[in-house]
């Protein structure tokens, strides 16, 4: 296989040089490159759709529970598709966040393949959160690292239990910083989600600014605010500096039929640029929430 | 009676056998019995002796030894 950097500071592009079997490449040095680099994309190597689970499962200890607004593919629960508004089309670029930030399971990585890629535009974003604090006002900094964000949010109840209780009852999360209670009644999880803006990379001591803060809040209805943990509101000149910053450094993926791409989560922001109506963009996505490897991992094979 | 109504509802909220059940199960010692599972349990458990538990036993609900002591507040001796 052949190893090419996306950009001078992260990102890795493997590519095969004679086997094109992606199962068959090394593991460790799959992750020895992911950790360092963050995002690997597989390009030209043989993965049918069906197989995404066999090559995932190899660095997985726990698959996130599905985003019930996800439609799941050949019946793999954990096999959704990445676009989960299909049905109601928006035709506008979707802003970079890090998966679910805001909910009990925060995925240490994603994986995205292109089953089909957009005829036209729709190119995924990718933003390194490092980059991102590297660049970023002290005075920003400071604000964010002096408290962590509080998520107030609304998600339906999974569908494993929905409808099997009554009433309200406390939430207790297996996450720590997540409260709230769980209203049978109205079928939804009611949390107050309390995440700094940043963290430590996975690899590095670096801070990484990864969160939803970016994210418009008319596409992600399970938000109904989003504070500092103090209450304090998060001035508008902030995000507006971050978007700047952020929107200098971000790196646009366009899709080729077979790409799978594995990212960090904890690090990396992502988002999708506009594509046109009917557009036959078909890009599934598997979220590992706990990976097997690395520093939270129980199994640490590595 | 009691006793395999309490075991049901584990069978049924966890989608386990029946060999699983006993001192080893506790919250986290499988999959199923995360957070999520965790309330469904709690539900199951309501729903079957038709109980409404109080939070502080819903937290305590660590195991499925510690949920024969806790019932017992509710006059369900398993």
């Amino acid at each position: 296989m052949k190893t090419t950097p996306i950009t001078d500071n992260w990102g890795a592009i493997i590519t095969p040089t004679k086997n094109k079997q992606l199962l068959e490449i090394n593991r460790n040095e799959i992750i020895s490159l992911f950790e360092r680099k963050g995002i690997i994309l597989f390009r030209g190597f043989d993965l049918d759709q069906h197989d995404i689970l066999t090559f995932t499962n190899q660095f997985t200890e726990r698959y996130s529970r599905p985003d019930y607004r996800r439609s799941s593919r050949f019946e793999q629960e954990f096999v959704l598709d990445a676009d989960y508004w299909k049905d109601s089309y928006r035709p506008y670029d979707m802003p970079l966040h890090s998966e679910t930030t805001f909910t009990p399971v925060w995925p240490e990585v994603i994986w995205l393949y292109c089953n089909v890629p957009p005829a036209k535009e729709g190119a995924t974003t990718v933003c390194d959160g490092i980059e991102i604090w590297d660049r970023m006002s002290s005075e920003i900094k400071l604000f964010f690292l002096a408290e962590p964000v509080l998520y107030v949010v609304e998600i339906p109840i999974p569908e494993t239990i929905k409808g099997k209780g009554k009433g309200k009852k406390p939430w207790i999360s297996d996450m720590l910083g997540v409260g709230g209670y769980l209203d049978w009644d109205a079928d939804l999880l009611c949390l107050n989600v309390l995440r700094y803006a940043a963290n430590k990379a996975r690899y590095s001591d670096k801070f990484c600014f990864s969160n939803h803060l970016l994210a418009d809040l008319h596409d992600e209805l399970q938000i109904k605010e989003i504070t500092m943990a103090s209450g304090k509101a998060i001035p508008e000149k902030f995000i507006d500096e971050i978007k700047q910053v952020s929107d200098d450094i971000t790196v646009d993926h366009s899709w080729q039929q077979g790409d799978v791409v594995m990212v960090d989560n904890i690090r990396f922001m992502h988002g999708r640029r506009a594509f046109e109506k009917g557009d036959p963009r078909d890009i599934l996505t598997v979220q590992t929430a706990r990976a097997s490897f690395g520093f939270s991992s129980d199994t640490r094979p590595h | 009676m009691v006793q395999k109504q309490y075991d049901q509802a584990f069978m049924t909220a966890f989608d386990i056998d029946e060999s699983a059940l006993g001192l080893d199960l506790k919250y986290e010692s499988i999959q199923e019995w995360d957070s999520i599972g965790h309330m469904g349990l709690i539900a199951e458990l309501e729903d079957s002796f038709d109980i409404s538990m109080e939070m502080d036993d819903i937290i305590d609900f660590s195991s499925y030894e510690k949920g024969k002591e806790i019932l017992k507040k509710y006059d369900i001796d398993i």
